[in-house]
């Protein structure tokens, strides 16, 4: 009975804490998302999420970049003690740190991906599995899959970059592994891709080929342009998809926990 | 938390709701493509009452139509603009001009054909037995053909549309061509029929009889189609978004309970109401 009273509390001090920070240091997040929420479900209601898809790389890296300049602040806390006087206040340092997690983490992705649900589910959940719904004759890969691979790129671009700013203590290190998950590699991977088409020699089938090496450069950290290339190569496919989803689902596992864990520690110190 | 998390939910909710509601008063309409075709196929031949038939055949349009498969929402339409005729004059001379869609695994003829009757009149029926559609060519622009009227055929067989003029049975070639009359004169006093058997024939005048066909027809072989969509919320997605409505409602009214100090904006616009009621 005590432990379930305990677990109530501490879920109220989170649920007050994160609610503060969303209004006060979180709030860009909190501008972020709503903005990309609106745009999602305007372009799923009227059966144009190519628009999304077009411009998926923008999105994903304004909403990193937003993610990660709100969510390091946590590490200028740390360092400048601010973080040891919140926790004179009654708060505990893992409820601290998961306070920070839900305000600029979990809040953008579960609303970003309910934000194209809704509107899918609303209007024609046929979207979610098929490939042939729109007003344009256009085929793009399942709304569903897109979601999924989309909110889970981008936890875990988020947790990886964090994790490591965190440990290290130093937000540097978070900009740059943020910026070399959602721009330089998926910039990357398909030059590397193409040139090795080049060498295997003119013919079409290796050009479908450098697919598969995005997917191979992408298929650990970044589900979404995995999934995009995994389609681009074989759109019946689901052993791929499902291989990235499922190791960067428990990469993003890893990451949150080293997150935690380094987080405690380092206020213990 | 609950706050920002209504916020969260309230704006896809509010998008959905007010297309649902703004298709409700009138269904959005738009056209989806628009794709000008010519024929690919031009058969000619004369019927059992010596009157000259005209079968003007499409390319398949499968790879057109094949993407757009209704949904509760989007609804296809497929609307067909045939070509004028390049004379109003040639009208008067038609006795019957109808557009079919036909679905067919492949068929016998491209290019420009001059059939025998007896094979023309095989040929006409067997254009009619495939059918699966069907209408006036003065009235098929207005038509709007329901693209899943098309589904079990568009992985399996061929869907073209066939355009099939008749003309009256003593039509000359000067009254429906009256610039290659000019030019043919020799020609200008025939019958249509008379030049369609002396295509037929092995005479030295046939490729010049032809030839006055062909160009003749290809001027008339063009029609656009159009595929339109309108988004007409029926009651299950009506329903639905009544659920999700209530579900933000729900905790709305849970969470204001709860604090209603958080709630600013909501609290002024109640304050107002009551107002109202108590004076």
């Amino acid at each position: 009975m005590s432990s379930t009273k305990n677990w109530r509390s501490s879920l109220r001090r989170v649920n007050l804490y994160a609610t503060h920070l969303l209004g006060t240091k979180a709030t860009p997040v909190y501008v972020m998302t709503s903005i990309i929420s609106f745009i999602l479900a305007i372009s799923i209601t009227y059966g144009a999420y190519f628009i999304f898809y077009t411009f998926f790389a923008v999105i994903l890296f304004a909403l990193v970049l937003v993610i990660i300049s709100t969510a390091a602040r946590v590490i200028d806390d740390l360092n400048e003690g601010i973080a040891s006087m919140i926790l004179t206040a009654g708060l505990s340092r893992f409820e601290y740190i998961l306070s920070w997690l839900i305000s600029t983490v979990f809040y953008p992705v579960i609303i970003i991906a309910l934000a194209a649900l809704i509107p899918a589910l609303v209007i024609s959940p046929g979207a979610l599995i098929s490939y042939r719904v729109g007003p344009i004759g256009f085929v793009p890969p399942p709304l569903g899959m897109l979601i999924m691979t989309f909110s889970e790129q981008l936890y875990v671009n988020t947790m990886f970059a964090l994790s490591f700013g965190i440990v290290y203590r130093r937000k540097s290190i978070a900009w740059v592994i943020a910026v070399m998950l959602t721009i330089i590699i998926p910039i990357i991977s398909p030059m590397i891709g193409v040139a090795i088409a080049l060498g295997m020699g003119p013919s079409s089938i290796s050009y479908r080929y450098t697919n598969l090496v995005i997917y191979f450069m992408n298929f650990l950290f970044n589900p979404f342009y995995a999934y995009l290339s995994a389609y681009a190569f074989d759109p019946k496919d689901i052993v791929l998809p499902l291989l990235t989803i499922g190791i960067s689902g428990v990469f993003g596992l890893i990451f949150t926990w080293a997150l935690i864990y380094h987080a405690k520690h380092s206020m213990e110190a | 938390m609950i706050k920002y998390i209504i916020i969260g939910l309230f704006i896809p909710a509010m998008i959905v709701t007010l297309t649902i509601g703004i298709a409700l008063i009138r269904p959005l309409e738009g056209v989806s493509r628009t794709t000008s075709y010519g024929y690919e196929t031009i058969v000619v031949t004369v019927n059992n009452n010596n009157e000259t038939v005209v079968a003007l055949i499409s390319r398949p349009i499968n790879g057109y139509i094949k993407d757009y498969i209704s949904s509760e929402v989007y609804k296809y339409y497929l609307t067909i603009t045939p070509s004028y005729l390049y004379s109003t004059s040639i009208k008067a001379y038609i006795k019957d001009d109808k557009v079919l869609i036909i679905a067919v695994p492949s068929q016998p003829y491209y290019g420009f054909v001059v059939l025998k009757p007896s094979l023309g009149i095989n040929f006409l029926k067997a254009i009619n037995s495939v059918k699966i559609y069907e209408s006036d060519t003065s009235s098929i622009s207005n038509e709007r053909i329901p693209l899943s009227i098309f589904s079990k055929y568009v992985d399996n067989v061929e869907i073209r549309i066939v355009r099939i003029i008749t003309f009256e049975k003593y039509t000359q070639v000067r009254n429906i061509l009256p610039y290659y009359a000019a030019q043919f004169s020799k020609y200008q006093g025939m019958y249509l029929t008379d030049i369609v058997y002396l295509a037929m024939g092995n005479t030295p005048a046939a490729p010049t009889a032809q030839s006055i066909l062909q160009v003749s027809f290809e001027r008339i072989a063009m029609f656009q189609t159009t595929i339109h969509y309108i988004l007409g919320p029926g009651p299950q997605v009506i329903l639905r978004d009544i659920i999700l409505l209530s579900i933000i409602v729900g905790l709305l009214i849970y969470d204001y309970r709860r604090r209603p100090d958080e709630y600013y904006g909501l609290r002024k616009i109640l304050r107002i109401f009551k107002k109202e009621e108590k004076s």
